[in-house]
């Protein structure tokens, strides 16, 4: 089974790229792949818990959740989400790392396939 | 062999995306894995050609670093750029119209590539992203 590394910079909720990033990744590690995520830029908005749940809307809370106890390896760019205020202990994890840019293209050279959704 | 990421920005100057693009070409640029390395070239097109404009005042007038600043450093980091031809025709934008990074001390400029000889480098490259 291979290694699918999936950038993305879009912010959540004003697309739906993040909804498909998710089903993705969720499809990838029922086919038995390894899934990591990188989130630059407003993506790294995903990261911040307390996201309330509205009926009939999206929670990328609950779904980044359920992807980081099936193994999925989801990564920040530290610069990112510390310019936007978000400090680590306001991750959604504590299993969700931070990372400078080099993190993502090390994991480049070791994936199988990778994805970047830009805007 | 260094493995080549191609960088395509399609979005305007004062937007983060642009920033964002060259920012991961820079770093492809400083990512060392073994012997393994990367080369990296970016490629503004569409109105995302704006970017490549030199005489930006965008730290003068909102004192912070703009896209003028952080090509230049890209340059500087061995990265090459290049502007879309057709699109700098679309905005009157001349060649020596383009960011060029004298300024720092490096003999590199953004470069003005047609289209045809943007898909060519593209077709050439290990990894495509796009901003």
């Amino acid at each position: 089974m291979g290694t699918l590394l999936i950038g993305i910079i879009t912010r959540p909720y004003g697309s739906t790229n993040w909804k498909f990033v998710i089903n993705l990744a969720k499809e990838a590690i029922k086919k038995g792949h390894k899934v990591k995520i990188w989130c630059s830029g407003d993506a790294t908005y995903i990261l911040k818990k307390n996201q309330k749940e509205f009926a009939r809307k999206f929670n990328y809370e609950k779904d980044l959740k359920e992807l980081i106890d099936r193994g999925v390896e989801i990564v920040g760019c530290e610069s990112c989400h510390q310019m936007r205020g978000i400090s680590e202990d306001e991750f959604i994890d504590k299993r969700i790392g931070s990372k400078p840019i080099t993190w993502f293209f090390e994991n480049v050279l070791n994936a199988d396939k990778v994805i970047f959704i830009g805007e | 062999m260094a493995k080549k990421v191609f960088i395509l920005i399609k979005t305007n100057v004062k937007e983060e995306t642009p920033l964002l693009g060259v920012d991961h070409a820079m770093g492809a640029m400083a990512t060392l894995v073994g012997d393994e390395e990367f080369e990296a070239v970016v490629a503004f097109v569409g109105k995302g050609v704006l970017n490549c404009k030199k005489g930006q005042k965008f730290l003068e007038i909102y004192n912070a670093e703009g896209i003028e600043d952080v090509i230049k450093m890209a340059l500087g980091s061995d990265v090459k750029i290049y502007a879309c031809k057709e699109d700098m025709e679309k905005y009157k934008i001349k060649e020596e119209d383009l960011i060029d990074a004298k300024d720092i001390g490096v003999d590199a400029k953004v470069e003005a590539k047609s289209w045809k000889e943007i898909m060519d480098e593209m077709k050439k490259s290990d990894y495509i992203f796009f901003f």
